[in-house]
């Protein structure tokens, strides 16, 4: 009797469970490293709402260079305003991030602005309200073109974030 | 015969372990940030940075605001070298921050000054270039080749940094140089 015939229930074994573990690896470390990032998109639409973390987002608006906004910028820089209304207890989140069609991410920038931030907005969720609205501004070269997007999210719903398409 | 054979495959393995420990890079190296070299006036652009040197100054006195608030003067006499450039992101804002600005005179390091207001931990924007100053004090017997670099996060691994080398003996000197911060 040939060799592998003798040992063919372990080389079977062998082919079958090396892979196993190799792709068990990789599945624990694929998790642990998407699980604790906003990797797993909630897609809104320009203009529509949807649920995230109990509560109901949108429709989110955006403006370029609103009016009686006073900014520290270059001439070829233009502001972004985005508001974001959110009904519901939604407990803390992060500051929306705007991202253009290049794939650029950029910070909010309500430092540049040159007037009291205003009452009523905040940046990111207050913990204590249920019905508010997230202002946020962004400086972008006036060559960039779109689409954009602004992205948020919430500690305990990671790696699920919400991902709003904007239409200034 | 087989002998022989042996003992020079042996010497053989032994010398090619050898070489290879000695070319294999260590932890630091395999981490070693992306460097970029800029010259003067010239935009030098990396990962998610891009800078223009504009100016290198040495100066017995430097003025500004304070980095406490920009509504308070601030100067101060020294041995002072100032930088004027600009810097911008390319991809990413969200840690846009001018956190390292360090310069390396000889084996000593010196980090740019945080008493005046200045581009040292100013963010940053994408294809908008600030504008402000970078002052470094360093001791009166500083001379010879010096090296600025520039990078975005206080932990520059595996990321570009900027580089720029000169010579301290060839910098201009002036009486008193201005310390701008960000111009916008």
């Amino acid at each position: 009797m040939k060799w592998w015939r003798r040992n063919i229930l372990a080389l079977v074994a062998l082919v079958v469970l090396v892979p196993a573990t190799a792709a068990s690896y990789l599945a624990k470390e694929w998790y642990e490293y998407n699980g604790g990032r906003a990797s797993q998109p909630i897609d809104v639409a320009a203009g529509e709402t949807a649920e995230y973390g109990g509560g109901l987002w949108g429709p989110a608006v955006a403006e370029w260079d609103p009016p009686d906004v006073p900014y520290v910028a270059p001439d070829d820089a233009r502001l972004l305003r985005v508001r974001i209304p959110v009904k519901g207890d939604v407990g803390l989140c992060s500051v929306p991030t705007l991202h253009d069609g290049a794939g650029r991410s950029y910070l909010e920038a309500s430092f540049l602005l040159q007037t009291p931030y205003p009452r009523g907005f905040s940046t990111s969720c207050p913990s204590d309200e249920n019905d508010f609205t997230l202002q946020t501004y962004y400086v972008v070269a006036d060559d960039v073109s779109g689409p954009f997007e602004v992205r948020v999210s919430i500690a305990d719903e990671l790696p699920r974030f919400l991902r709003a398409a904007i239409v200034p | 015969m087989r002998t022989l054979l042996t003992w020079c495959a042996t010497a053989a393995l032994l010398a090619a372990s050898w070489f290879l420990l000695v070319q294999t890079p260590d932890d630091e190296d395999a981490e070693a940030p992306f460097v970029v070299a800029a010259s003067l006036g010239e935009p030098a652009a990396g990962r998610n940075i891009e800078v223009t040197i504009e100016s290198v100054t040495r100066a017995k006195a430097v003025a500004g605001t304070s980095s406490v608030s920009e509504r308070y003067l601030w100067s101060a006499e020294g041995n002072w070298l100032v930088v004027d450039l600009a810097v911008a992101t390319r991809e990413s804002s969200l840690l846009g921050t001018l956190r390292v600005a360090e310069l390396e005179v000889g084996d000593r390091r010196f980090r740019a000054s945080e008493r005046v207001s200045s581009l040292f931990g100013s963010p940053l924007a994408n294809g908008l270039p600030r504008r402000g100053s970078l002052a470094f004090e360093i001791p009166e017997d500083a001379a010879g080749e010096a090296t600025l670099t520039l990078g975005l996060a206080s932990d520059p691994r595996l990321d570009s940094v900027i580089e720029y080398a000169f010579d301290l003996d060839d910098t201009p000197r002036v009486a008193e140089a201005e310390v701008k911060a960000a111009d916008w």
